[in-house]
């Protein structure tokens, strides 16, 4: 809880892109346990004034490699 | 040579058994990277609250939603959501004087310090610009829906929460070319017999009415005036 509300206050302090330059989310990795998803509810929390474009430019192109992983283990399968 | 005769299928029976769970935990993480995705998404509402770059990078963030708002249904609430609190957060700076309400949160206070009035009748501005192509888009979600009605009913619901800040937001031209597209929508609500939903766009089509009635108005007497 504690830990949560510190790391909440470092996000505003510094910014989202700042703070995930620090501690990436690293959704990509092949184990799931090696990524940070924790983070989400903190960001969720947190994030104020952040910039748009980091979101187009930043969160936008994992979601797409994400998908496409996705598909490529479906295409695998099926 | 009894052995070879019947270990083969024994081990293909294992193999088959194994690829069976391959399969099953391939499917589990492709399920996950799904799950993934829509947390990722879910941050979109948190980096709609005041952002810095509203009216320079809108643009850009708008063509990526209208995309996912027509590709992908799950992510629907979502950029709605975010939207109108663009909008809801903007509008209220523009229209509040006094800033004594705001900023009991030391962040909130941080952030809005940089956010003048000027800056959220700019970013208000480019919403509007992107508005109409939006409303199109959900518009056509919701009119290319086929019987499921949670889901229609749904993005009604979504449309009518997102609309009235919008037209409130709005100027009087980008006011009349909505004014069309909720009349075919309400046609459309007409010809499926939707009560329910009948009843919404009745409503919102009265309240738009009225709303543009004055500049209706206006428009005919200056071309009275003119001719």
């Amino acid at each position: 809880m504690q830990l949560h509300t510190c790391l909440g206050s470092a996000l505003v302090a510094m910014g989202p892109e700042t703070f995930l330059s620090f501690i990436p989310l690293n959704l990509e990795a092949e184990d799931l346990s090696v990524s940070n998803i924790w983070l989400f509810p903190i960001l969720k929390q947190y994030i104020v004034g952040a910039r748009l474009k980091y979101f187009t430019e930043e969160i936008s192109p994992m979601i797409g490699r994400i998908r496409e992983k996705a598909q490529k283990v479906l295409d695998i399968v099926f | 040579m009894r052995c070879s005769v019947f270990f083969p299928p024994l081990y293909s029976f294992s193999t088959l058994y194994t690829l069976q769970l391959e399969k099953q935990g391939l499917t589990v993480s492709s399920r996950n990277a799904d799950s993934l995705a829509y947390s990722l998404w879910s941050l979109l509402p948190s980096f709609c609250n005041y952002p810095s770059d509203t009216a320079k990078s809108f643009k850009d963030l708008e063509r990526h939603l209208r995309n996912t708002l027509k590709e992908e249904p799950d992510i629907r609430g979502i950029i709605c959501t975010s939207l109108q609190l663009l909008i809801r957060q903007n509008k209220n700076i523009k229209d509040s004087n006094d800033k004594d309400d705001i900023g009991q949160d030391m962040a909130k206070e941080q952030v809005l310090v940089n956010y003048s009035q000027q800056v959220a009748t700019e970013n208000l501005r480019a919403l509007e610009i992107s508005a109409k192509n939006l409303l199109k888009d959900l518009s056509d979600v919701f009119l290319k829906s086929t019987k499921d009605d949670g889901g229609c009913l749904q993005v009604l619901f979504l449309q009518c929460t997102i609309v009235e800040p919008i037209v409130h937001a709005c100027s009087h031209n980008i006011k009349l070319e909505f004014a069309v597209l909720f009349m075919s929508l309400f046609f459309s609500c007409c010809a499926r017999m939707c009560y329910a939903i009948l009843k919404l766009s009745i409503a919102l089509v009265s309240a738009f009415i009225i709303q543009i009635l004055p500049c209706i108005i206006i428009s005919f007497t200056h071309g009275i005036l003119i001719g």
